[in-house]
């Protein structure tokens, strides 16, 4: 027996050092990547500055487009997210630091997105920028979230995709 | 749980003894362990999601001159059709699947094109990444390492030269 558990701790190091556990944003979305081929980069993990564009359907059957701004770095989260003017939803007070830092991501709108990305751009300069989008939204909103990173001096943005396989 | 063997009993009670066999039983902890094992694999990704990069100008005010020879144009209207056309050329209407063999063509006699995506603002993402992703592919296949291409949303004046078509 002493070999299978000699194997089993190792599998169980190895799994629970690459194990990685993200706080829950507050809506988290479902986002079905577009497939590409062609990419061989991964996403870096710090200074990553991600925002999410997704859709979400009413309960009415309408569809709406949802984008959310994160931030992988806590200590940067705080001080970006605040001009937002972020409040609690039950009591409608502003949030503390400390909850700002807790959020991995929060909604935006087209307006606050182009705050979002000022802040980012200042609080941290070496700061890169993806966007993680739904293959069915429309341009027109992947267009606006592109000229809000150029308006800021983001020209470099990473498109997040999935690998197509190759067949 | 653990249990202490005693052989020899009979030796001598006082006497301080070096231990004798300790068996330890190890079956919980290995049930722990495992089941710490089946929950870390469960829940790692090791998939990490796939980038692309691009960069864009940081001003776009500033209008590129370019030789119309050296422009490719891709348009894709909202219904997703894809439509090409060199220079001032007509627009064509294309399949998506046939977007690489032109893009190769063009490219191979002309390494110097600078092609132009415009998609409809009613399009979709994935027509987009799409897009840039066949022009990587083929730029990775003839060997050409520059990446030039301009990406903006459609205007009225494309909508009506590829509205019609």
């Amino acid at each position: 027996m002493t070999p299978m558990v000699d194997v089993g701790f190792l599998l169980l190091t190895f799994f629970m050092l690459t194990a990685k556990f993200k706080p829950q944003s507050d809506e988290p979305l479902q986002i079905m990547l577009p497939v590409a081929a062609a990419d061989t980069t991964k996403l870096p993990d710090a200074n990553l500055a991600t925002i999410q564009v997704g859709l979400k359907a009413r309960p009415t059957g309408e569809i709406d487009t949802v984008i959310e701004f994160g931030v992988s770095n806590e200590k940067d989260r705080a001080p970006i997210y605040k001009q937002l003017n972020l409040t609690d939803p039950k009591t409608g007070a502003p949030l503390s630091d400390a909850q700002l830092a807790m959020k991995s991501g929060v909604v935006v709108t087209k307006t606050t997105l182009e705050t979002a990305v000022e802040q980012a751009r200042l609080q941290n300069p070496s700061m890169r920028y993806a966007i993680d989008a739904d293959s069915a939204v429309n341009f027109g909103t992947i267009d606006d979230v592109m000229h809000a990173l150029q308006k800021w001096g983001a020209t470099r943005m990473n498109l997040v995709t999935m690998n197509k396989q190759k067949s | 749980m653990a249990e202490i063997v005693q052989s020899g009993g009979k030796r001598g009670r006082g006497k301080k003894r070096a231990r004798l066999g300790v068996r330890l039983d190890m079956t919980p902890m290995v049930d722990v362990a495992f089941l710490l094992l089946t929950f870390f694999m469960l829940t790692t990704t090791l998939l990490t999601p796939q980038v692309m990069e691009i960069t864009m100008p940081p001003d776009s005010k500033v209008p590129v001159e370019i030789a119309e020879s050296n422009l490719l144009t891709l348009r894709v209207r909202r219904d997703m059709s894809v439509f090409w056309n060199m220079g001032s050329e007509a627009p064509q209407k294309i399949a998506e699947a046939d977007v690489p063999k032109i893009l190769k063509q063009h490219l191979q006699i002309n390494p110097k094109l600078s092609t132009l995506i415009k998609i409809d603002r009613q399009a979709k993402y994935q027509n987009l990444v799409s897009m840039i992703d066949d022009l990587n592919e083929t730029q990775a296949e003839l060997g050409q390492s520059e990446k030039r291409f301009s990406l903006v949303a459609m205007d009225d004046t494309d909508q009506k030269i590829v509205g019609g078509l």
